[in-house]
């Protein structure tokens, strides 16, 4: 039986998958715009972000943009770097799939 | 491991539609400063030197509040900054802070001359169409970026006082053009 690599548990979940996609094409975005982009609700998506953050992978800023509370999310090397990897180990299960 | 992969191609092709609408601030900075072009050139025709300087440094510090304005709006409205847009934005800075040195501290310091200032801040535009026509991937805005070149070098041929007019020609094909063309290209790209 050939090996796989092992894929990334934090990030193979369909919705962090979605958010660390997005995050690694942009500089930054916000809440609102991640949570129409994964069309998910506000407390799917509050979930996913903490773990994400937990594991180092994004980080999170909280401020105000007016009276409105703004949470604006970044991707930090480390997320981006697990990215990578699980694109590789995605890449190697579709190649030895074939 | 389909899904996973549909996820990432959706995504993917979600944030590749979010262009930005670069054109608002080519019409803004473009009339702002086709303005401040021919106020210089009736400012020297009618021989009041001394206020060129003023004229030049209220325009454009009130262009530069207006796009801070416009940027800090336009990011609030789509909650995302792309890499381009902070290229971009950067880019821009910069070019605006060399011009705001070079124009309103180098000539007052005796540093630059009147006759170079305008070759050189044309030179800094250029360097600043053409790189933003490279990031957005846009050829028409590069030919744009080639007249700000051919206006840098005019400049230097002819005498200053013709120089704001010499810009105020080159601002419509070099700035104000591509600017409604971007505008329009945003609008169309927004409704697809």
């Amino acid at each position: 039986m050939s090996k796989f690599e092992k894929l990334d548990p934090i990030i193979h979940a369909p919705v962090r998958l979605a958010i660390v996609t997005i995050l690694s094409q942009v500089v930054e975005a916000d809440f609102n715009y991640i949570k129409d982009a994964t069309e998910t609700t506000d407390g799917n998506l509050s979930t996913h972000l903490t773990k994400l953050e937990k594991a180092e992978f994004i980080s999170i800023t909280k401020s105000f943009s007016g009276k409105k509370p703004l949470t604006t999310c970044a991707i930090t090397n480390k997320g981006r770097s697990a990215y990578r990897s699980y694109l590789r180990s995605l890449q190697s299960y579709l190649q030895k799939g074939e | 491991m389909e899904e996973q992969i549909k996820i990432i191609r959706d995504i993917l092709e979600k944030t590749r539609r979010n262009v930005a609408d670069n054109g608002k601030y080519f019409i803004m900075w473009g009339w702002l400063t086709l303005a401040a072009s021919i106020g210089q050139y009736g400012l020297i025709y009618f021989e009041m030197f001394e206020w060129i300087g003023i004229m030049w440094a209220v325009l454009m510090t009130s262009g530069a509040i207006v796009s801070g304005v416009i940027a800090k709006k336009s990011y609030t409205k789509s909650g995302v900054i792309g890499y381009a847009d902070h290229t971009i934005g950067s880019l821009w800075m910069a070019c605006g802070l060399s011009i705001f040195l070079l124009a309103f501290v180098g000539m007052p310091l005796g540093a630059i001359s009147i006759q170079a200032l305008n070759p050189i801040i044309m030179t800094i535009i250029w360097i600043g169409v053409f790189v933003t026509s490279r990031v957005i991937a846009w050829k028409p805005l590069q030919w744009s970026a080639f007249l700000w070149l051919a206006g840098a070098f005019i400049c230097m041929m002819i005498h200053w006082h013709y120089h704001g007019l010499i810009t105020a020609v080159i601002l419509i094909p070099g700035y104000l053009i591509p600017g409604y063309a971007m505008r329009k290209k945003f609008k169309s790209s927004v409704n697809v």
